[in-house]
């Protein structure tokens, strides 16, 4: 059943449930969607909202200071913003935010932004994280208990990070694991054109093969349960791999080559973003966290970082835009924006071909672990234009999450971090 | 001209460089009693499904094609069952015909058994899917063994 907007009312709204109980979250929902873009790969506040380089960020920040001359040259030119003004106008900065502890790594600043939890050096990059991560816990304490269609993991690659979908806490797992999609790599040009090959089951035929199916099952025991990944229903396997099967023919066809139009072509990140915004067209969903990556370029090319920056920043303009543009998600999305760690103040030493430095981002360096967050959304739910100074963490934004969408007192233990309430009316 | 085997035919030009290494996931046989109680894991399904099919172990190429769209989606069964229609939409695979199978109903759920699950069918198993092959006629042998690649007892050894 869909809720009508509840962020405005103050006071939770009991949800009537198919079989007719009434069950309600303990907190009101501040909005019913949420968008959390991890413009992640390590983004300094120094090329970002300081704008040490101009501004590299101008659909997202407030400003016109020009690109620095010395690197202009290596920074593509995007189309306009498809946004009347910049995403600052749209919601609340806030400068001063910090990943507060654990290494910093990639993997580890996800795990933090994904879990609400510190990590350490003991996290392992090859198993899932121990903590429940924000779709488990919408999933578990959301009422009713919401299908995974309604919780996207849009990484941006196959390596490590599929694994951040659930974790192993045996009180959550994978029974409520979000949909995990690295979309660049399933519908590579090779992966769609081979596996987009389905056989027609049409008409009575699908029932009938089912029957059989059933029959097959029902004379055999299966020794061992299986773990198959997440689990959607019948219902909703089949809408996900029909619109998988849409995007293989677009893919295959070619109406995906560079659908943007961007001169002269578009990364990987924005790419990222163009199937997520294919994920909320066609599902709507409730909780979708996308993932950026190509800055992390800036360990050997530092004028690179910044273009990748630049690209990010049109990729996220485009992407709220289209989050506006969709019913069912139009003034009814908050959009969290926040990197996962930053990078080193201190220069690496490998120079690029405009004569500037890389950028690390280890342990021992204070601005590794300095970031941004900017919550957007509508006016009546998120402050606009505001900017906050005060200190804040990355492990407050799945509160944060929790709060918007009215489960924050349903989670039965203490998160080190607490909702950015400074955003919101 | 070796088969153009559809599934692979891209990959075979991607990967010409690269020095043939045969992925043989080996035979796995039920234990001595006929009871299965081994799971395979999903990429040995996969691989197992191509052999099974094109009676040849997975190349290389193909096999990491797999591999791919298995760890880029969480839906895993999802991603298992798309694998095994794109296999049997393959315009290189090769079936035995519409009129074999329902000319030889019973020969063909043998074989059929026997092919996928390495055991007989009981009696009861093979005059059970006579009789659907007889009150189905637009059961394809493509529908047929999608279902018993999609069987959970083909999930085990």
């Amino acid at each position: 059943m869909k809720k009508s907007a509840l962020g405005t009312m103050g006071f939770a709204v009991p949800t009537i449930l198919p079989t007719g109980s009434l069950f309600a979250a303990t907190g009101s929902r501040r909005a019913n969607h949420v968008v959390f873009c991890l413009f992640a790969g390590g983004v300094r506040n120094v090329e970002s909202i300081f704008k040490n380089e101009g501004n590299l960020m101008p659909a997202m920040l407030k400003g016109n200071s020009s690109i620095s001359s010395d690197i202009a040259g290596g920074i593509n030119s995007m189309p306009n913003s498809p946004l009347s003004k910049t995403l600052q106008e749209y919601g609340t900065l806030f400068t001063n935010v910090k990943f507060i502890d654990g290494p910093t790594g990639h993997f580890n600043g996800h795990t933090s932004a994904i879990t609400g939890q510190h990590t350490t050096s003991t996290l392992s990059l090859r198993d899932n994280p121990p903590f429940p991560t924000v779709f488990e816990l919408y999933r578990k304490h959301n009422s009713p208990t919401h299908a995974a269609k309604n919780a996207w993991w849009v990484s941006r690659s196959n390596n490590l990070y599929p694994l951040l979908n659930h974790s192993t806490d045996p009180s959550y797992g994978v029974q409520y694991a979000a949909n995990q999609i690295a979309p660049n790599a399933f519908f590579s040009w090779d992966v769609s054109a081979n596996l987009k090959h389905e056989l027609e089951f049409t008409g009575s035929k699908t029932e009938t093969i089912e029957d059989l199916r059933k029959f097959m099952d029902s004379n055999f025991t299966s020794p061992i349960a299986l773990n198959n990944g997440v689990v959607n229903s019948t219902q909703d396997r089949v809408a996900i791999s029909n619109w998988i099967t849409s995007i293989q023919d677009k893919v295959t066809s070619g109406q995906l080559s560079n659908p943007w139009a961007v001169n002269p072509w578009m990364s990987g990140d924005q790419y990222n973003i163009f199937y997520a915004e294919e994920l909320i067209k066609s599902f709507q969903p409730e909780l979708l966290v996308v993932s950026l990556f190509d800055v992390d370029t800036a360990h050997s090319n530092f004028t690179e970082y910044c273009n990748a920056l630049h690209r990010a920043d049109y990729g996220v303009a485009h992407l709220w835009d289209t989050i506006q543009s969709t019913p069912g998600m139009k003034d009814d999305t908050v959009l969290i924006i926040m990197p996962e760690i930053g990078r080193n103040q201190t220069s690496n030493n490998l120079v690029d071909t405009y004569g500037r430095l890389g950028l690390d981002h280890t342990n021992g360096d204070p601005l590794s672990r300095d970031v941004f967050c900017m919550v957007v959304g509508p006016p009546g739910v998120v402050h606009q234009d505001k900017m906050v100074n005060s200190l804040h963490a990355t492990v407050d934004v799945v509160p944060t999450i929790a709060d918007i969408l009215g489960f924050e007192q349903d989670i039965p233990f203490s998160l080190p971090g607490q909702s950015l309430v400074s955003a919101f009316v | 001209m070796n088969k153009n085997i559809y599934i692979a035919l891209i990959f075979l030009g991607m990967m010409s460089c690269q020095p043939e290494t045969i992925y043989d996931v080996g035979t796995l046989k039920p234990n001595s009693e006929g009871e299965k109680t081994e799971l395979k894991d999903d990429l040995q399904i996969m691989s197992i499904a191509y052999r099974d099919l094109f009676e040849e172990e997975v190349p290389p190429g193909v096999l990491e094609l797999m591999r791919t769209a298995y760890i880029s989606l969480g839906d895993k069964e999802l991603v298992v069952d798309r694998v095994v229609q794109a296999m049997l939409s393959s315009p290189d695979l090769e079936l035995p015909s519409q009129t074999d199978m329902l000319g030889a109903k019973a020969e063909f759920i043998q074989s059929t058994y026997r092919k996928f699950l390495l055991r007989d069918p009981s009696s009861f198993e093979e005059a059970y899917w006579v009789s659907q092959l007889t009150e189905n006629p637009n059961l394809s042998v493509k529908d047929v063994y999608y279902i018993f690649m999609t069987s959970q007892e083909y999930k085990y050894y």
